[in-house]
C-alpha cells in the first residue's frame, strides 16, 4: 500500500441498514410525532364541576346575604308584646307565681285599670265559682 | 417533507459517529424529536439543514458518553469496543479495507475524526461543515489535512 491515496481509492464507510428501514422509520417517527402533538383531553365532567361549583357558590351567596343583613336589620329585633305572652304562656317551666314575682306595683295598677277589678267584681266571681266563700273572706 | 428529506443523510451522519445500527436508529429518533419540538424556536439565523447536523452531532456524541459512562470505560474503550463488534455485524459490508479505515480513524481525537467523516463520507462541504461545527473553512480545512495524512500513515503501516 505504498501509493495509497484516500482520494484515488475512496473507501466507502460500509455501513448499510435493515431492508425497508427508511420506509418505517418515517411511519414511526410519524406515529410518534401525532401521539406527542395531540390534543390534551379535557374530560366534560371536569368542565361540568367547574360550573357545579360556580353555581353552588352563587345560590350560597345569594341566599347567605339577605340572612347576613336580616340579622343585622335592627327593626325585627323588635319583639311584639303578644309574642312575648304566648311565648309565657306556653312555657311549662314557667308557674303564675314566677310570673307574678316578676310584675311591679304599676304592672298591677294597669292591670287592674284593665281588667276592671274591684271588690265587687271579686266576690262575684268568688260566690259564682266557689262555695266556701268564707274562708276567702276571713283571710 | 421535513423526514423524508433529511433521515437518511442524518442517519448516516450519526452512524458514522455511533457505528451501531441499533444506536444511530436511537439517536436518529431522538434527533427528530428534538427537531421537531423545537423548529418553532428556530430563528433561521443558520440555515435548516446545518442546524439539523448540529442537533444530530450534539445527540450522536451525548450518546456515546453517556454509554461509556453506563459501561464504566472510556469513550475511546468505547470506540474500540464498537469498531471489534463491527467485523460481525451484519449492517457492516465488513470489507477488511473499511474495516481498517475505521480503526484508523479511532486514533484521531474527537474533531478531527467528525471532520474527517463528514468531508469523507459525507462529502460535506467545507462551508457547510464550518456552520455545523462552528469552525472556520481554515480550521476545518487543516484538520482535514491532518486526519487524512495520519489516516494514510495509519493504512501504510498496518
Amino acid at each position: 500500500m505504498k501509493d495509497f491515496n484516500l482520494n484515488n481509492e475512496k473507501i466507502e464507510s460500509g455501513f448499510k441498514v435493515p431492508e425497508g428501514y427508511f420506509e418505517q422509520f418515517e411511519s414511526k417517527m410519524l406515529n410518534q410525532l401525532v401521539v406527542k402533538n395531540e390534543p390534551k383531553v379535557i374530560s366534560l365532567w371536569q368542565n361540568k364541576r367547574v360550573w357545579m361549583t360556580s353555581i353552588a357558590a352563587v345560590l350560597l351567596i345569594s341566599i347567605a346575604l339577605p340572612v347576613y343583613f336580616s340579622m343585622n336589620d335592627t327593626n325585627t329585633s323588635i319583639v311584639e308584646d303578644e309574642t312575648i305572652e304566648t311565648y309565657l304562656a306556653m312555657q311549662p317551666t314557667m308557674t303564675n307565681y314566677e310570673i307574678a314575682t316578676e310584675l311591679t306595683n304599676e304592672d298591677f295598677a294597669s292591670l287592674e285599670e284593665s281588667l276592671a277589678l274591684n271588690n265587687d267584681a271579686v266576690e262575684l266571681y268568688l260566690e259564682e265559682n266557689y262555695q266556701n266563700v268564707d274562708l276567702y273572706l276571713n283571710e | 417533507m421535513l423526514l423524508e428529506q433529511y433521515q437518511k443523510p442524518l442517519y448516516f451522519h450519526i452512524r458514522n459517529i455511533v457505528l451501531n445500527h441499533d444506536d444511530a436508529d436511537d439517536v436518529l429518533q431522538n434527533t427528530f424529536i428534538k427537531v421537531f419540538s423545537n423548529v418553532k424556536n428556530f430563528k433561521g439565523d443558520s440555515k435548516l439543514y446545518s442546524w439539523m447536523y448540529r442537533i444530530a452531532t450534539n445527540e450522536a456524541l451525548t450518546f456515546l458518553q453517556q454509554k461509556a459512562k453506563k459501561s464504566g470505560i472510556s469513550n475511546e474503550e468505547l470506540q474500540n469496543k464498537s469498531i471489534n463488534n463491527l467485523e460481525s455485524d451484519v449492517y457492516f459490508e465488513g470489507d477488511e479495507i473499511q474495516l481498517k479505515l475505521q480503526k484508523a480513524i479511532a486514533i484521531l481525537p474527537e474533531k478531527q475524526q467528525l471532520v474527517f467523516k463528514m468531508k469523507y463520507f459525507e462529502e460535506m462541504k467545507y462551508e457547510e461543515m464550518s456552520q455545523v461545527l462552528n469552525t472556520s473553512v481554515g480550521a476545518l480545512k487543516a484538520s482535514y489535512h491532518i486526519a487524512s495524512k495520519k489516516i494514510v500513515e495509519f493504512l501504510k503501516s498496518n
